[in-house]
């Protein structure tokens, strides 16, 4: 024995060292997939995989995102550690608003307040005001302390001219557009009505600023004559405009009424597929509509307004272009514009896009910059790039993308095993929740074009679970499928949780593997149910067999 | 496969052909056959998504892909070294992400690794050869990611940081332990098989 040990030191050690460093890793092992089966239920054929479905991973990431959404007070924001990044801390409660919207269509008929409070206390905190928390609120952060404060129209200072902002706007579309969307997908994602008359206001206030003067006198191209909103008075930016572009459409779907069809947003995203597109094939970044007031960096300002503003590394004095507000736009306007959106596609992909290796690949902030990488441009491109990919079903696209954005951090799951995120600490803990945000956003299979439509008709008085343990299960599968009036319900029970469904008209039955599981209590009008520990792959027919 | 010590009085005399295994039409199509071997199973432990941990840009953990290059070179000189790491590479990377990046070149580089420890004979026996081959393996490794980083800088206009931290770094501190470590263990592992199945190469 002691001779083949004596023989064999060199081998034996690199074995033992091998082992040691492939049980250090074991924490990082990927999460198994999500169990989909097959089952036969009255005659009828259920496969799991034809339903959209959440992963492990997913809903461990969503369980940190909001748990740094909900464990603080509306006008804290420290858990998002924006130390330095304070002026991007709207616009991370406005895209998770977008994640969570996502996340909730993936599972329609999972309709707790596990899903409903933070969707609510984002848009809280992004209505924080001075008036209400002083300093201590979105309007300071945002606005205020930036050094934009109530201005008028065309000269700023001017009190006779016409009155176009604090930051609830007209000229602050970087907050009302993403105010409203935020609102116009709660109401979208849970119909409670608490937002109509506020979503309205901001409709007709857009339509107010795009076909009119301002003082209600018709003009085309509207108060700014570009048929476009600005922020960071005064610029009007593609992706900022692609936003309330989107509301608008949404909100046509949800209430049946036609701004669209009205033609307020047409000279905007005619200006936006022009002007601000075809110097380069796709959309430039910014257009001065006057000089720029208050902190707006001006370095971009072009000599004469209203221009395109100036790219910065070079001198030949072309627009300006940065890849993640390009992705961003091609987003948000491919729910409108599906043919432009699909065909730049491509281009931007070319023209941003740099390959790594063949697992990982990157964008450049600039096409006019390229060879370099750090900045926020290129990081949020990357990000963007990800969510666009993963619309367009470039999934080998998206995946590389995720790649290097993800690939550099640990996974750390919290002690419970409820929630993980990317431990971007190394570089910045701000990343922290946007990795976990784009992440959910750029692999679910819900998308932002998807959320352009309205739920179908009868969705509100379909079965769903509106109550639940939330804390106790993991809920991939969630939908009434209207076709074979049955609810799909893929579940894990971490420890025994009770589901309550609402909308049910008689006592219902669950199947699992084609065979009764169980059947339901009845609780006033609703129905519960009770799981132990397991995984579960239901299928709930009213009255059963 | 030749024992280190028999070769070394007459290694100047073999010729490149028999070096290279071409010197007749059964070692060509051996050659090629392990090649195939190579190529397969360095796409399936390709495919495996090994764990690793991140400690800022360095990672830790172990590829065993890098491994089957260097073991392929070790056990049938530097062509198939070559070509195992290079059609490997380049394999791996069309049928997991649909993409030959920069033209195949970086898939180019990888063949470097195999090529290298080719260029050396070894008894597998022998813990000191184990040893020699090791090395082999992380100066193969070493000038195969400096060749990435040159390609990925001069041809693929990638940025600088992005080279040395999203690839060079991690890369390196994944593949130095896994060709050090696992290269042996691998060629230890062929050479018992070939004891209990009589492999023609």
């Amino acid at each position: 024995m002691s001779q083949i040990l004596k023989q064999n030191k060199f081998l034996l050690s690199s074995l033992v060292i091998t082992i040691v460093l492939a049980g250090m890793t074991f924490g990082n092992i990927p999460a198994p997939p999500v169990p989909q089966g097959v089952q036969t239920v009255n005659g009828t054929t259920f496969n799991f995989s034809d339903y959209y479905s959440l992963t492990h991973e997913q809903i461990a990431l969503y369980n940190y995102l909001t748990s740094i959404i909900v464990n603080e007070p509306v006008n804290s924001f420290e858990n998002w550690a924006a130390d330095q990044f304070w002026g991007y801390l709207h616009y991370m409660f406005a895209f998770s608003q977008y994640v969570l919207a996502s996340v909730f269509e993936t599972t329609p008929g999972y309709r707790t307040e596990f899903y409903e409070e933070p969707a609510q206390q984002l848009i809280q905190k992004m209505n924080t005001t001075t008036a209400d928390y002083g300093n201590e609120s979105i309007e300071y952060i945002e606005w205020l302390y930036r050094g934009f404060e109530v201005y008028h129209w065309p000269n700023a200072t001017d009190t006779n001219d016409l009155y176009v902002g604090d930051y609830r706007g007209p000229a602050n579309i970087m907050w009302t557009g993403h105010y409203a969307l935020m609102e116009t997908l709660y109401e979208r994602s849970f119909n409670t009505g608490d937002y109509i008359d506020e979503i309205t206001w901001f409709v007709r206030d857009w339509n107010n600023s795009l076909t009119t003067d301002g003082f209600g006198n018709p003009q085309e191209g509207g108060i700014w004559g570009t048929g476009l909103i600005p922020c960071e008075p005064y610029i009007v930016f593609s992706q900022c405009n692609s936003i309330p572009i989107f509301t608008t459409e949404l909100y046509d779907n949800l209430y049946g009424t036609q701004w669209m069809e009205s033609g307020m947003w047409d000279y905007g995203l005619n200006f936006i597929n022009t002007v601000m597109h075809e110097y380069y094939g796709l959309f430039i970044d910014g257009y001065f509509v006057q000089r720029p007031i208050g902190a707006t960096i001006s370095t971009t300002a072009p000599e004469v307004v209203p221009n395109p503003a100036i790219d910065i590394h070079t001198t030949d004095g072309r627009p300006k272009d940065n890849a993640y507000g390009t992705a961003w736009a091609l987003t948000f306007l491919e729910y409108t514009q599906p043919e432009l959106s699909i065909a730049d596609y491509g281009l931007f992909m070319d023209t941003y896009g740099v390959d790594v290796s063949a697992e990982q690949m990157y964008l450049v902030g600039s096409q006019n910059n390229i060879g370099n990488f750090g900045d926020v441009d290129g990081m949020l491109g990357t990000f963007f790039a990800s969510v666009l990919a993963n619309q367009r079903g470039d999934y080998v696209t998206r995946d590389r993308l995720q790649n290097f954005l993800t690939g550099a951090y640990n996974k750390v799951w919290s002690a419970d095993g409820r929630e993980m995120y990317y431990d971007t600490s190394a570089l910045l803990d701000f990343l922290k929740p946007v990795t976990a945000g784009f992440k959910i956003w750029s692999t679910v299979p819900v998308t932002v074009r998807d959320l352009g439509d309205a739920r179908p008709v009868g969705f509100w008085d379909w079965p769903y679970i509106s109550a639940a343990d939330d804390e106790n299960i993991w809920v991939y599968q969630a939908e009434w499928d209207a076709a074979n009036e049955a609810f799909i319900l893929n579940i894990k029970v971490d420890e025994t949780a009770t589901l309550t469904f609402s909308n049910f008209d008689s006592t219902p039955t669950a199947f699992a593997y084609g065979s009764t599981f169980s059947e339901f209590v009845a609780s006033g009008d609703d129905y519960t149910l009770t799981l132990a520990p397991g995984s579960y792959n239901l299928v709930i027919i009213e009255g059963g067999i | 496969m030749v024992s280190e010590e028999s070769t070394t009085s007459t290694e100047s005399e073999i010729s490149v052909l028999e070096r290279l295994y071409l010197q007749n039409t059964r070692e060509i199509l051996l050659t090629i056959i392990c090649i195939a071997f190579g190529i397969s199973f360095f796409l399936g432990l390709s495919i495996i998504e090994m764990p690793h941990i991140m400690i800022s840009f360095f990672a830790l953990g172990l590829a065993p892909a890098y491994a089957i290059i260097a073991v392929s070179g070790a056990i049938r000189g530097p062509l198939v070294g070559f070509l195992v790491g290079f059609l490997g590479k380049l394999c791996t990377d069309l049928f997991l992400y649909s993409v030959i990046p920069i033209m195949g070149l970086p898939a180019l580089a990888y063949g470097v690794l195999g090529l290298i420890v080719g260029l050396s004979t070894y008894n597998i026996e022998n813990g000191r050869s184990l040893a020699k081959m090791a090395i082999l393996s992380i100066i193969g490794l070493v000038f195969t990611l400096m060749f990435v980083v040159v390609i990925g800088l001069l041809i693929g206009d990638v940025a600088i940081l992005v080279l040395i931290g999203f690839q060079l770094l991690p890369e390196l501190t994944l593949g130095l332990p896994s060709v050090f470590l696992l290269t042996p263990i691998f060629a230890r592992i062929w050479y018992i098989l070939k004891e209990i199945i009589p492999l023609p190469f």
